[in-house]
């Protein structure tokens, strides 16, 4: 017979005790696991996002609400801006590539952004696959959806759908001018699978069109009212053009460049990292009491078994077979709850991905395992062996002969 | 196996009262092969010298040889390590371990007397059980069993290793007669196979004929004043 068999049995002989145990060190490494992913997660999509673009050029206001709104669509537009600066800046020798983003209208949440097909260009350039089916967009009114959008409103390719005006879903739809469904993006896990993307131009036309009963001097002004940009995405020749650049754009009574990366960096320094830090010390506090948990179940069990401690002596086992026996026990109880804890942890991060997809337009790798979890779930299984070690000191100096008299 | 004790004295102070006792052996032998019954009252220590002899206590003085090895001497390993290959217990409470099934109770003698693989302990653990007439019961608790055959099956864990001394207290206390009697001739039997040395303790006077040797154990114990062993 094994120590481990016989580690086994008495771990069965007990089996609410050993399933609270490992149900508590569980909840502690699952704790611990989620918030290491979603750190992780969190941090990879929010920067790798803002990486693809070296500045940002927006209406005057927050330069994070700038940020937010144009690569993540999770605030609302500072405002418009003057295609002017748009014009002027393409052809300014800073810039490499700069795209418009027009927005203001969505379907069904899914905010509409009227840009051109190279909004795509950097992850084409970084290998993602972009489109899964059809293809892009190469006049007003063909859209291309993210897979989220197709998925949760069943869009296919060839379909026709309309805008509604603004960012959330209203009464003021815009039927008159439906969009045709002509592709759909591959899931990327990221802003991008929630949104939908047309000709920049659509945005203006499907405004446009609200003041076609007007006179023709009124649909003039108010196509030169909407011949302005929500936003514009810069790539630079050189990264390190970026502040003279700024310094260029913010010069402009109405417009503001920002670099992404430094806006959603300072996010993730003031918001973010206290809130991971402080759930990760939690975490360790709850991974702290499951350690309790073991030397409680154990050094309760060590009185309880004395006589069989005492019986095993008897039988030849030395003191290290009995400190080494209640030390598997430990371990046998530590690893199951980090084994159970890491299951649930990826678990409950992988039925997440629908809501954090559709909300924060983040799909987690549920199932990749970060670095730092080896780190943790080895840190959770030692303190559980340590935790073991008192248990496993009384067991050691368990008096033989008079255990087994007074039994 | 040869045993002898020479001048041994352990003391022991009594919880309640806080009295000092001591037990005490001028000179106690026993051959090899032979199959020797300590008697007396309760009380007079015969438990005591099984236990001094399995190494479970240590004696204050004297010596303690068993096979030529001072196992008084011993450290607290080698002292486990020998009881585990040269000794079978069996105890007046039985002792089984209840979380483990009959058959696993034989094995763990076996993994501590580490001298079989564990397919020959498998072996030596159902040919033993068999022997005891416990074979279909090999996957049952011992709560599951009758005094009877939870005797049995200690007698075949004590003896799962062919240990050659066994030492057996009061093996047949808490059994009526009949099953006295079979605990007794499958002791006698299965230590005869391998002509093991035989120690048991036990106040019943039905069962002295059965012996080679008598000792009565009642002066070895003394209130310490009374003790004049040096």
């Amino acid at each position: 017979m094994s120590d481990f068999k016989l580690a086994l049995v008495y771990l069965r002989s007990r089996t609410l005790v050993t399933l609270l145990t490992i149900a508590s060190v569980a909840l502690g490494l699952a704790l611990a696991t989620v918030v290491l992913l979603v750190a992780r997660e969190t941090e990879n999509t929010l920067m790798q996002e803002s990486g693809y673009w070296d500045v940002v050029v927006g209406a005057k206001g927050s330069p994070l609400q700038v940020a937010l709104n144009v690569l993540y669509y999770l605030d609302a537009p500072t405002g418009n801006i003057d295609i002017k600066v748009w014009n002027t800046l393409q052809h300014d020798d800073a810039v490499k590539q700069i795209v418009p983003i027009n927005m203001g209208d969505s379907y069904y949440g899914a905010p509409i952004v009227g840009t051109t097909m190279d909004i795509f260009a950097p992850r084409i350039e970084a290998g993602e696959r972009i489109l899964a089916q059809g293809q892009g967009f190469s006049k007003p009114f063909e859209a291309v959806v993210g897979a989220d959008v197709a998925r949760r409103n069943q869009l296919r390719l060839g379909q026709h759908f309309a805008g509604s005006h603004g960012w959330t879903a209203s009464n003021d739809v815009h039927t008159e001018s439906p969009y045709t469904v002509v592709g759909i993006l591959a899931l990327t896990g990221t802003s991008m699978d929630r949104a939908v993307y047309t000709d920049y131009r659509s945005v203006w036309e499907v405004h446009s069109h609200h003041d076609a009963h007007d006179s023709p001097a009124e649909v003039a002004a108010s196509r030169r009212a909407y011949s302005m940009v929500t936003a514009l995405l810069v790539r630079l020749t050189q990264p390190g053009r970026r502040f003279r650049f700024i310094e260029k754009v913010n010069a402009q009574q109405t417009a503001m460049a920002v670099i992404p990366v430094d806006q959603v960096s300072a996010l993730a320094q003031k918001l973010i990292v206290p809130l991971q830090q402080l759930l990760i010390s939690v975490a360790y506090l709850v991974v702290f009491v499951a350690g309790l948990s073991i030397l409680i179940s154990l050094y309760l069990t060590i009185h309880q078994r004395r006589r069989d401690i005492a019986i095993l002596r008897s039988l030849g086992a030395t003191q290290g077979d009995i400190f080494r026996l209640i030390t598997l026990e430990a371990a046998m109880l530590a690893g199951l709850g980090v084994l159970a804890g890491w299951l649930i942890g990826h678990g409950v991060v992988a039925a997440c991905v629908p809501y954090t997809l559709a909300h924060y337009g983040i799909a987690p790798h549920a199932w990749q395992v970060a670095p730092a979890e080896f780190l943790i779930a080895g840190s959770v299984w030692v303190l559980g062996i340590l935790a073991g070690l008192l248990p496993a000191a009384i067991a050691y100096r368990v008096p033989v002969a008079e255990t087994i008299v007074q039994e | 196996m040869m045993i002898t004790c020479t001048q041994v004295a352990k003391q022991f102070v009594v919880r309640n009262s806080g009295a000092v006792l001591c037990w005490a052996v001028e000179t106690l032998t026993v051959a090899k092969g032979e199959r020797v019954l300590v008697s007396g009252p309760s009380g007079c220590g015969k438990t005591t010298l099984l236990n001094l002899l399995a190494g479970l206590l240590r004696p204050d003085h004297g010596a303690i040889t068993i096979a030529d090895v001072r196992i008084d001497e011993l450290d607290t390993a080698s002292v486990d390590y020998f009881r585990g290959l040269h000794i079978g217990l069996i105890f007046q409470a039985l002792q089984l371990l209840s979380p483990l099934s009959v058959l696993d109770n034989l094995l763990l003698g076996a993994r501590f007397g580490r001298r079989w693989s564990p397919g020959e302990a498998r072996d030596r653990a159902e040919h033993l059980l068999a022997r005891v007439g416990l074979a279909d019961r090999r996957t049952h608790r011992p709560g599951e069993l009758s005094l009877g055959e939870q005797q049995r099956v200690a007698i075949a864990r004590a003896l799962i290793n062919e240990p050659p001394l066994l030492l057996a207290d009061e093996p047949t206390a808490s059994l009526d007669a009949r099953n006295a009697g079979i605990v007794l001739d499958l002791l006698f039997a299965l230590s005869a196979e391998h002509g093991a040395t035989l120690v048991a303790v036990s106040h019943d006077p039905t069962v002295q004929a059965r012996f080679d040797r008598v000792i009565d154990a009642t002066p070895w114990m003394q209130r310490a004043p009374e003790v004049t062993l040096v």
